[in-house]
């Protein structure tokens, strides 16, 4: 009896087994989740008919993805990947080399690559968007301040004028470079200051005029929160986020564009993956420009593809809930006209550890 | 035994007429069998998914041997400069030439073997253009006979032989072609496609020849690109700058094909003339370092092979060390406060009280995590139920007490999560204390206080252990619950090891940190053992 019963689980274990294998390849990519992966889905997943794209949520950095390359047990196809890690995993040789010439150009025939508003690291990774770190307050906070609105990045770190707590993240990205515009080091500059040991301790001296008022947060749904229940006057978050609120819920936000830090975002194909020519396929589909300009109509991320910013442009009200989104573009020309700039990964790779430290011991002062 | 049977008296016998000592230890045999079949499965899960990582993180955290790989020539001459002064054109040359070309390493494999920096090996120059069979002949003879390539034409052959779909088949190919990088270099993740495709038309017995060299020089090359890219990010540990300095340079040097070296280096980018980038190539010299654990506690070599401490400003893990182990030890402490009074109500109470209470106990404990965290913040922001109620109470407005994001969010939820470990423990060992001890001492004449704390309290102690020991361990290691509540100043050692892992992927600094932690975990629990004895803990 119990061999006839250990003979029917082994039987029905191994027919599972042999039932689980799939009858053609998925392509799977990691992302980060949320409204953001979900855009993605919508833009480049159910646009695609050459295969299924499933999405798994990470939480970024290249840890995974090394672990799986180096054990030669791939599961992750395409990794969705900040401008860092981008560099790191293409020096590294974590992710694939790609063929240039396979990806759709731009209509005026402008290849992927010309078609980038910055210029393309390496030959690993496909645009993907822009975002940014961008100050954002809620509407009526300051009535009746004696010097009105904020408006600058100087006036986030002014809290004598604009009083309140403010929201900020409990890593150094974008902080010590809107420290140091704020303190009036123009943008170009900023890099080239921070280099210098006075330059550094110049952006953690601006840092600490509010560091007493400032309430830390680490997920990117807080800091709307902190907005919202009034707890902080003001806070950094990422642009995508504030703008999803503002035309999803119609929350009463005020965005500030001076001294925004842009941030890059790719994707990029994981080295030994067993599924190549499909990510490959799925790399050129959802590098595109339609598809580039797709994804922002479910989030306010910006297409890196210039190509793809003019069809947002031409085919306004372009939100899924029939919205203008231009205004939420962190690249659109009407917020790159103001104080703005573009984080350098390469500077970030060089100090990303050091800051984080010293970051860190800041907080914990 | 002490009164064995004389020899002449008959064995005893079985009914079947074995001796019983036979028949014993037959069975006997037969039920350690069984034990051990049944251990089996545990012990594999045990040594496949913790002894061996484990394993593997104590090695990472003291392994340096990639960066000797890249830089072998250099380290080997290094120890002739003076570590003061801009080093000579030797030093120059050698990392030129580690720099950018295939150094004898990777072209021979022969990393056990010492470095001579006389060997002319190390100045041969691969035309990059070809003939590349002459010069890596050069470098190492033992590639002229077919005997070299076996090895890796094995391997390859593997790939040619493999059955399957067409796709199947494909991706076996694409190992294969990593295993034979594997097989040549210290990374697996670079893959020799040239080597694969010669290979397989190679009979596997004549001559090598300028077919198998390019290939095998190409393939070489790519893989010693992505040597070169994790050797820096490696460096750039060491001193920040070193990543940027290494890419620009190589990317520059291929253009320098003469010597002076110093000068071409020190014009492709202006930081090698800076003397601190060298001072700190001294400092990963050894391809076994306690390195990673001196960054662990914000120290490090110097270039003179002394300890020295970070720079002010890089200081921090000692006090994250600090606060972890306050954190844990405040936890500890609260929850045994809260639990105790609890286990008691619950194992005194009458069961349908007890029961009511357990309930109370347990339903926290199996609810979601990140819903206890969440709930946590609704109650403790400073717009939060308690701070509304505060206000409500008579608080000034701008009084609100901080108590989520910093060390005091962190502590009161870990706290909250936490409490079941010491409750259930505690509660365990109390359930089996009868009641009437108590009476008895009561009736001995001990005042309730006194009776308590002679006859009751000594009773529990295991459980407390226990539930002591449980609570302090998991919370040192404590990850998610800081990163999501400790904004400022509640961050733990764990979300440092965890950044170190997936962002800095420094594994050597996050093996460290671990490897301390579980020593410090270790060293806890033998003092726990001289003090009240393991014996006497009780987890139920």
């Amino acid at each position: 009896m119990s061999k006839h019963l250990l003979a029917t689980t082994l039987a029905s274990a191994v027919i599972g087994a042999a039932l689980a294998v799939p009858a053609h390849a998925d392509v799977t990519i990691a992302s980060w989740g949320g409204a953001y992966t979900m855009s993605q889905q919508k833009a480049y997943a159910d646009t695609w008919s050459e295969g299924t794209a499933n999405f798994v949520n990470y939480n970024g950095g290249l840890g995974e993805v090394r672990t799986q390359v180096e054990s030669g047990n791939v599961t992750w196809d395409i990794v969705d990947v900040l401008p860092h890690e981008a560099r790191v995993g293409c020096d590294e040789g974590l992710f694939e080399e790609l063929p240039r010439d396979v990806f759709t150009p731009a209509a005026d025939g402008t290849s992927m690559d010309d078609d980038i508003m910055v210029s393309v690291p390496n030959d690993c990774v496909v645009p993907q968007i822009f975002w940014s770190y961008v100050p954002f307050y809620q509407e009526g906070t300051f009535d009746g301040n004696a010097a009105g609105n904020p408006k600058t990045i100087a006036d986030f770190f002014d809290v004598a004028n604009f009083p309140g707590k403010r929201g900020i993240h409990t890593w150094g990205n974008a902080l010590v470079e809107m420290a140091l515009m704020a303190d009036g080091v123009a943008p170009g500059d900023v890099y080239s200051v921070l280099d210098t040991a006075e330059g550094m301790d110049r952006a953690f001296a601006k840092l600490d005029t509010i560091k007493d008022h400032a309430v830390f947060w680490s997920s990117g749904a807080k800091p709307l929160e902190l907005v919202t229940s009034g707890e902080v006057s003001m806070a950094l978050a990422y642009n995508g986020r504030i703008g999803a609120a503002m035309l999803s819920e119609g929350a009463p936000f005020v965005i500030n564009w001076d001294g925004q830090v842009l941030e890059e975002e790719w994707l990029a194909m994981l080295k030994g993956t067993p599924n190549a020519d499909e990510a490959l396929k799925f790399l050129i589909h959802a590098s595109a420009p339609e598809q580039q300009a797709g994804q922002a109509k479910w989030i306010t991320y910006a297409p890196m593809r210039t190509s793809g910013i003019g069809l947002i442009e031409a085919g306004e009200p372009w939100f899924n809930t029939g919205v203008n989104i231009m205004p939420l573009m962190p690249n659109a020309p009407a917020a790159l006209s103001q104080m703005h700039l573009f984080a350098d990964p390469d500077w970030w790779a060089d100090n990303g550890d050091s800051i984080s430290e010293r970051f860190t011991a800041w907080m914990g002062q | 035994m002490t009164n064995s049977p004389p020899a002449s008296v008959q064995p005893l016998l079985t009914a079947d007429g074995i001796p019983l000592k036979t028949s014993l230890q037959r069975s006997m045999r037969r039920s350690k069998l069984r034990a051990i079949f049944l251990v089996l499965p545990p012990l594999i899960f045990l040594l496949s998914l913790f002894i061996i990582p484990i394993g593997n993180l104590l090695t990472r955290s003291t392994d340096d041997t990639l960066i000797n790989y890249q830089l072998p020539l250099t380290f080997a001459m290094i120890d002739q400069w003076d570590r003061k002064t801009l080093p000579e054109e030797n030093l120059f040359e050698a990392i030129y030439l580690d720099l950018s070309s295939l150094n004898k390493y990777l072209i021979s494999d022969n990393f056990a073997d010492s470095v001579d920096p006389n060997d002319p090996a190390w100045r041969v120059r691969i035309p990059k253009k070809g003939p590349y069979r002459d010069a890596m002949i050069e470098i190492d003879p033992r590639w002229q006979s077919a005997s070299t390539w076996l090895p890796i034409h094995e391997i390859a052959m593997i790939g040619v032989n493999a059955q399957g779909t067409e796709r199947e088949r494909k991706n076996k190919a694409r190992r294969v072609q990593f295993k034979i990088c594997a097989y040549l270099t210290p990374l697996t993740n670079a893959d020799c496609t040239k080597l694969y495709k010669v290979l397989q038309v190679w009979d596997g017995a004549s001559e090598p020849d300028e077919a198998l060299f390019e290939a095998l020089y190409k393939d070489l090359r790519s893989a010693n690109k992505f040597l070169v890219g994790k050797s820096s990010t490696r460096m750039n540990y060491g001193k920040p700058g070193f990543k940027s300095l290494i890419k620009k340079s190589s990317r520059k040097l291929k253009k320098v094909s003469e010597p002076p070296y110093r000068d071409a280096m020190i014009k492709a980018d202006k930081r090698w003339g800076d003397v601190a980038f060298w001072q700190s190539l001294v400092t990963m010299q050894e391809p076994q370092t306690t390195g990673y654990y001196l960054n662990a506690v914000d120290r490090k070599w110097n270039k003179d092979h002394e300890i020295e401490l970070q720079p002010a400003e890089r200081r921090v893990y000692v006090m994250l060390w600090w606060r972890t182990f306050l954190v844990s030890l405040i936890v500890t402490v609260g929850c045994l406060i809260l639990a105790y009074p609890v286990s008691h109500l619950l194992a005194t109470l009458p069961l349908r009280y007890s029961n009511i209470l357990m309930i109370c106990v347990l339903m926290p404990f199996w609810t979601s995590l990140l819903v206890r965290i969440v709930a946590w913040m609704v109650m403790l922001q400073q717009e939060g139920v308690i701070n509304d109620t505060l206000v409500m109470l008579g608080l000034p407005d701008e009084n609100r007490l901080p108590m989520m994001y910093n060390f005091t969010g962190t502590v009161i939820v870990m706290i909250q999560i936490l409490l079941p470990f010491m409750i259930l423990p505690i509660y365990s060992v109390m359930k089996t204390i009868p009641p009437s001890y108590m009476k008895a001492a009561q009736n001995l004449g001990a005042p309730p206080a006194l009776a308590f704390l002679r006859v009751y309290m000594p009773q529990t102690l295991p459980g407390v252990g226990a539930g002591v020991i449980l609570v302090f361990i998991v919370a040192i290691g404590y990850y998610i619950t800081p990163e999501l509540v400790g904004g400022k100043d509640g961050r733990l050692i764990g979300n440092m090891v965890a950044y170190h892992m997936q962002k800095s992927l420094n594994w050597g600094l996050a093996a460290a940190m671990g490897s301390i932690l579980l020593a410090g975990i270790l060293l806890l629990y033998w003092i726990y053992d001289k003090i009240v004895g393991i014996d006497n803990m009780k987890l139920g």
